[in-house]
C-alpha cells in the first residue's frame, strides 16, 4: 500500500521487482507418475473442505437473516431448512461440474456432431 | 432424503454434516453423471474407433478395459469414484469416533428389551474377513476398538446412507424390504416361525422380516461383534423385536431344522466361493422341511464385454475381490452340493424399493428344503 508521506523515487533509483526463484540446486523431484492418483484423491478431499466452508458461510448468512448473533453455538444450533438444503445441493453440484469440467469434456465431445472439419475452416 | 433418527444413530456437528452432504453429492455425481458417461464414451468414441481399426467389435473385458483406459474421461471418472469411496468412510468415521462412548452405551442390553444380543469374543475371525477391508472401509465389519464396541456397525449404518445418498430409504432397508416382500408374495401360505438373516450387519436387512412376518421370531447373525451390538441397540430404539448374535454363518450354534426362512442380502458377493457353499450347506441343516433359503445373486452375466466391465466396477475399485467368483458361481450345483434337490431351486427378481430407475432389479436365488 502506498505510504502517503513517502516521496516518489527518482528514475535512477527505481527498485527492481524481487526475484522469485532460488539460484542453486534444482528443485528435488519426489513424486512418481503413479502418485498423481493420490494427489487426485487429496484434491477431492480438499473439495470437501471447501464445500464445508461454503456451507458454514451460508449458515452465517442464515443466522444473520434470522436476526441472531453469529456465534459458534448459533451455528451449531441452526436447523437447515429444506429450501436452503436444496440450494446448497445445487451449489455443490455446480461446483463439481466446474471442477470436473476437464474430465467431462471428453464425454461431451464424444457426442458433439455437426461442426465443420477443422481443415475446412482453417485453410 | 434424511436418515430416520434412532437412539443409536450418530449425530453430526455443523461441519461434519456439511462434509457428509459433500460426499453424498459427490457419490450422486459419480453414479448419475460420471459412471453412465463411461458408456457414452465407449459407444460414441472408443468402440467405433476400435471397429474402424480392427474391423470387428471388442470381444473381451480386457479389450474393453484397455480401450477405455486411453480415455481421460474414463481414468478421471474412475479416480473420482475411488476418491469418493475413501472419503466416505474417513468422513463418517471421524464423526462416529468422536461420539463412540455415547453410542456404545446406548447399544447395551437393558431391562425390558424386546430382543436379545449375544457377543462371542472367542469367535475366530475368518482370514478372508480379516485380510480385506470390503468397500475400502478401514477395519471392515468386525474390528473391535474396545469391549462393547459398536464402531463398525455405526460406520456402516451411517456410511451406507451417505453412500447411497439416501437411496435405500430412511432406514437403509430398501433391499431387505424388497427381499421379504418377494418371499411373502411368492409363498402366500408360508407362516414362518423363525427367520434367520445371515450376515445381518447393522440389522437393516433383518428388521424388514419382522415387519413382513410379525408372528415370526427373527434372528440376525454376523461375524462382527460391533455389528450385532449396534444392530441390537438400533432394533430396540426402533421398537422391533429381533435376536442378534455374533456367529460365523457357515457354522452356527442353532439346532437342526430351527428356521423356516434363511436369507442373506448383499453378503455372498463379499464371500469366497467355498464360503458361499458353506452358507448354503448350513442353511440346509438349519431349515425345517418346507423352509426356504433366499439370497441376492444369480444374475445372468452380460453378453457385452463393456457391460461386464461396468458391472465389475466395485470389484475393481472398492475392494470386493470375491465378487468375480460370486458372479461365476454355478448356483444350481452349489445348492445341490449343499443338500437341496435340483428341482427345489428358486429364482426371482424384484424391483428395488428405492431408486427404481437407477438400480437394476434385485435378482434372488435360493432353494426350498423338501
Amino acid at each position: 500500500m502506498d505510504q502517503p508521506d513517502t516521496p516518489p523515487r527518482q528514475p535512477d533509483q527505481v527498485r527492481q521487482p524481487r526475484r522469485r526463484f532460488a539460484r542453486g540446486q534444482a528443485r528435488p523431484a519426489y513424486l512418481e507418475p503413479g502418485d498423481v492418483d493420490r494427489v487426485m484423491i487429496m484434491l477431492v478431499a480438499l473439495m470437501s473442505e471447501v464445500s464445508a466452508l461454503r456451507d458454514r458461510v451460508d449458515t452465517h448468512e442464515a443466522v444473520a437473516e434470522l436476526g441472531g448473533a453469529i456465534t459458534s453455538a448459533a451455528i451449531e444450533a441452526y436447523e437447515l431448512t429444506p429450501l436452503r438444503h436444496a440450494v446448497r445441493e445445487a451449489n455443490r453440484e455446480a461446483m463439481l461440474s466446474r471442477v470436473f469440467r476437464v474430465i467431462t469434456e471428453g464425454r461431451d465431445a464424444a457426442t458433439d456432431t455437426g461442426a465443420a472439419p477443422l481443415a475446412e475452416v482453417v485453410s | 432424503m434424511f436418515q430416520e433418527r434412532h437412539a443409536l444413530l450418530p449425530s453430526e456437528t455443523h461441519d461434519e454434516a456439511a462434509r457428509y452432504a459433500f460426499v453424498s453429492t459427490l457419490r450422486k455425481a459419480f453414479t448419475t453423471q460420471l459412471f453412465p458417461g463411461m458408456r457414452t464414451v465407449y459407444q460414441e468414441a472408443a468402440r467405433p474407433a476400435f471397429v474402424a481399426k480392427h474391423g470387428r467389435e471388442p470381444e473381451t473385458v480386457r479389450e474393453a478395459r484397455e480401450l477405455m483406459q486411453r480415455s481421460f474421461f474414463y481414468r478421471g471418472a474412475n479416480v473420482v469414484g475411488r476418491a469418493a469411496q475413501e472419503l466416505l468412510w474417513d468422513t463418517v468415521g471421524e464423526s462416529i469416533e468422536r461420539q463412540l462412548d455415547t453410542i456404545d452405551e446406548a447399544a447395551k442390553p437393558k431391562p425390558g428389551d424386546l430382543g436379545t444380543v449375544r457377543s462371542n469374543p472367542d469367535l475366530a475371525i475368518p482370514r478372508y474377513i480379516d485380510a480385506v477391508d470390503i468397500h475400502v472401509m478401514p477395519g471392515n465389519f468386525h474390528t473391535e476398538l474396545a469391549p462393547d464396541d459398536t464402531f463398525a456397525g455405526a460406520l456402516y449404518d451411517r456410511g451406507v446412507h451417505v453412500f447411497a445418498f439416501g437411496g435405500l430409504g430412511a432406514r437403509n432397508d430398501g433391499l431387505g424390504v424388497a427381499q421379504a416382500a418377494w418371499v411373502k408374495e411368492t409363498y402366500p401360505d408360508l407362516k414362518p416361525r423363525r427367520i434367520l438373516d445371515m450376515g445381518c450387519g447393522p440389522g437393516f436387512t433383518t428388521l424388514p422380516w419382522k415387519e413382513a412376518f410379525p408372528d415370526a421370531e427373527v434372528y440376525g447373525i454376523d461375524v462382527g461383534g460391533p455389528q450385532v451390538r449396534y444392530a441390537h441397540g438400533r432394533a430396540e430404539s426402533l421398537g422391533i423385536a429381533a435376536h442378534f448374535s455374533q456367529q460365523d454363518a457357515t457354522a452356527t450354534d442353532f439346532p437342526d431344522g430351527y428356521f423356516d426362512v434363511i436369507a442373506s442380502m448383499l453378503v455372498t458377493h463379499e464371500c469366497p466361493q467355498p464360503v458361499i457353499r458353506g452358507l448354503f450347506k448350513e442353511a440346509h441343516r438349519l431349515l425345517a422341511p418346507g423352509g426356504i433359503t433366499i439370497h441376492d445373486g444369480g444374475a445372468t452375466a452380460a453378453s457385452d464385454p463393456f457391460d461386464n466391465l461396468l458391472t465389475s466396477w466395485f470389484g475393481d475399485n472398492a475392494n470386493e475381490p470375491f465378487s468375480a467368483g460370486f458372479k461365476s458361481l454355478d448356483y444350481d450345483q452349489a445348492f445341490v452340493d449343499a443338500g437341496f434337490n435340483r428341482s427345489a431351486i428358486v429364482r426371482g427378481t424384484r424391483d428395488p424399493v428405492y431408486l427404481k430407475d437407477q438400480l437394476p432389479p434385485i435378482t434372488l436365488v435360493g432353494a426350498v428344503k423338501e
